[in-house]
């Protein structure tokens, strides 16, 4: 299969309506990787459908079936995927925008990379020559623009996920990114057609391999940093070890601590709860299953992300809720396929199932509502108003109000087995507060004399300036804290 | 004949509300679920800190940090943005990466 737009470029021309003049009504795309199946014929997406709206920098090529290789291709190709992908997860996020704002930007190529970001401002794409000449755009490929789409769309529902500084948090979101470009191509029938039987088998596919082109080119630097047939293969045996355990740096064919590597874990145990999911909605699964089983496997996933707290065991509380929206939005239904496949990768404890298994496989839906109430009181965030003084914030005898946001845990159906800490954390808050406020005077942080919620450019007159993350503002009779931006960590 | 007359309807009534109370008791006699997330266990804080100082010694030793206001090279995601009061690197994320 050839693996360069540039290449086919050449030999295939432009074709379409251009010629015409007549606008089109259909473009072509890939489906989900330039080495992965044929294109085909998609109606022309519209980028500005709200909630999750797009706007591509510079000029649009007018819409028309493309020829691969064409730089109008590759425009419709990212356009089509990235509004396929936006359409399935936005009714099922409950977000109204992107977390930037209402419109994503998108550059589809900025310049020399062999890579794609999402940087809370765009998503970016990249070109690479490789060693033969051909020509690479990660922009290219459904599967690259879908997984970056995936971190904006994680991001949109979970923000407090950006910058969690735990490996399993870094590599959930890596994760996510693959089981998005997985659920994107989902969406297109002849994908799903395509891909049936091995979903059903449980065996390698074009929808388990993501990113099968920028695997090719990765392998041209080194064959060792990416899996044999693609970026990373969803089809894997990879079970979970912790982390803290992993190396730095290991070859692709084994695991560690970096976050694309650890990815495989979950995305992993994701394709396999996939299969293990289609067999459970049929013996005989139609394609219709498989898209039915894909929407059912979304909402779990915004399910769990949206209640598992942020820890350094992510990974676990993720799988946990997921298990536990499984019983109360289709009964127990997939809780089979579910505990198996995390259970036997190692990402919950076996004992943190037996309970469950004990209790009857499908849940009554009469008892599914104390399950639910229950689920919603497990985490609770409150918020502590810390008086912090200090001589440097400039504030006199008066103290400033720092707003402590923290999050805890109800245990209201805990097993009597389980202990747990009933400690007030009043103080471990005051002090946390304290020392962080601390942290950010000696950095000089904190703006304690403009009293401006933001801070133009224009106004920040030098870089030290630029660098205040925090602002003292009136607030009635109190001065109090608040954020301007993220420049800074805020870990205390 | 007539106190038969008198006796069924009261007798029927009875049983009926015997049967509506039993169909309203039976559900709350179920124990609810058990929630697995309750049962995955809380890391301790020094947990917390180990964690997080193995992500950030990983990012720096795989040189995925840059000084701030230095542009991020590729496939760097993260920036330091000072130190801490122990002199260690604070980062923050700039980005995520496909790769």
């Amino acid at each position: 299969m050839a693996k360069s737009g540039a290449v086919r470029a050449r030999s295939i021309g432009v074709t379409g309506s251009k010629k015409t003049g007549a606008k089109a009504s259909t473009i072509n795309a890939w489906q989900d990787d330039p080495e992965g199946l044929p294109s085909i014929s998609r109606p022309v997406p519209k980028l500005a459908t709200p909630p999750l709206k797009y706007k591509f920098k510079g000029k649009a090529p007018k819409a028309g079936a493309y020829a691969p290789g064409t730089s109008q291709f590759r425009y419709w190709t990212a356009a089509e995927a990235l509004r396929r992908g936006a359409d399935f997860w936005a009714p099922r996020l409950g977000v109204s925008r992107w977390q930037p704002g209402a419109t994503l930007s998108v550059g589809l190529d900025e310049g020399d990379d062999l890579n794609a970001y999402y940087d809370r401002s765009e998503l970016a794409f990249f070109h690479h020559q490789g060693d033969d000449g051909t020509v690479f755009y990660s922009g290219e490929s459904p599967d690259v623009v879908c997984h970056e789409m995936g971190h904006a769309c994680l991001d949109a529902h979970q923000p407090n996920l950006w910058d969690a500084p735990y490996i399993e948090a870094g590599s959930f979101h890596e994760s996510f990114g693959d089981m998005s470009a997985i659920l994107s191509a989902l969406q297109l029938p002849s994908v799903r057609t395509k891909v049936l039987s091995s979903v059903k088998s449980y065996r390698a596919s074009s929808l388990s391999r993501v990113a099968e082109q920028l695997g090719t080119a990765l392998r041209q630097i080194d064959p060792s940093i990416v899996d044999p047939d693609c970026l990373r293969n969803a089809w894997n045996k990879f079970t979970y070890v912790d982390p803290n355990s992993l190396p730095d740096d290991a070859p692709a064919s084994k695991l560690c601590a970096e976050v694309h590597s650890f990815s495989r874990v979950f995305t992993g145990a994701f394709y396999e709860i996939l299969s293990g999911m289609l067999e459970i909605q049929s013996k005989s699964p139609t394609e219709s299953d498989l898209a039915a089983i894909a929407a059912d496997v979304a909402l779990l996933l915004i399910d769990a992300t949206g209640a598992a707290p942020i820890q350094p065991n992510y990974y676990a509380q993720v799988a946990a809720h997921m298990i536990d929206s499984d019983t109360k939005r289709f009964s127990g239904k997939y809780r089979s396929a579910l505990v198996d496949t995390f259970v036997s990768r190692k990402i919950i404890p076996k004992n943190a199932v037996t309970s469950l298994n004990q209790s009857s496989k499908k849940t009554a839906k009469s008892v599914v509502g104390v399950a639910l109430a229950e689920d919603k009181a497990m985490v609770t965030t409150q918020t502590h108003h810390v008086e912090v003084r200090d001589k440097r914030l400039g504030l006199g005898k008066q103290a400033l109000i720092v707003a402590a946001p923290y999050q805890h845990r109800s245990f209201l159906a805990i097993s009597a087995s389980i202990t747990h800490d009933a400690i007030d954390p009043t103080n471990r808050l005051t002090e946390a507060t304290q020392r962080f406020v601390g942290m950010l005077l000696k950095h000089d942080r904190i703006d304690t004399g403009t009293r401006k919620h933001a801070l133009r450019n224009a106004d920040a007159t030098s870089h030290i300036e630029r660098q205040k993350t925090h602002v003292v503002v009136k607030d009635g009779s109190n001065f109090k804290l608040i954020r301007r931006k993220f420049a800074c960590s805020a870990q205390s | 004949m007539a106190k038969r007359r008198r006796k069924t309807p009261t007798r029927s009534k009875k049983k009926r509300k015997v049967a509506g109370r039993r169909a309203r008791a039976k559900p709350s006699r179920r124990p609810a679920p058990p929630l697995v997330a309750d049962l995955i266990p809380q890391p301790t804080p020094e947990e917390v800190e180990k964690a997080k100082a193995r992500f950030e010694a990983g990012i720096l030793k795989r040189e995925e940090a840059a000084p701030t206001g230095e542009p991020l090279q590729p496939g760097m995601t993260h920036e330091i943005v000072g130190e801490t009061i122990e002199g260690k690197p604070v980062l923050k994320r700039k980005r995520f990466s496909a790769r």
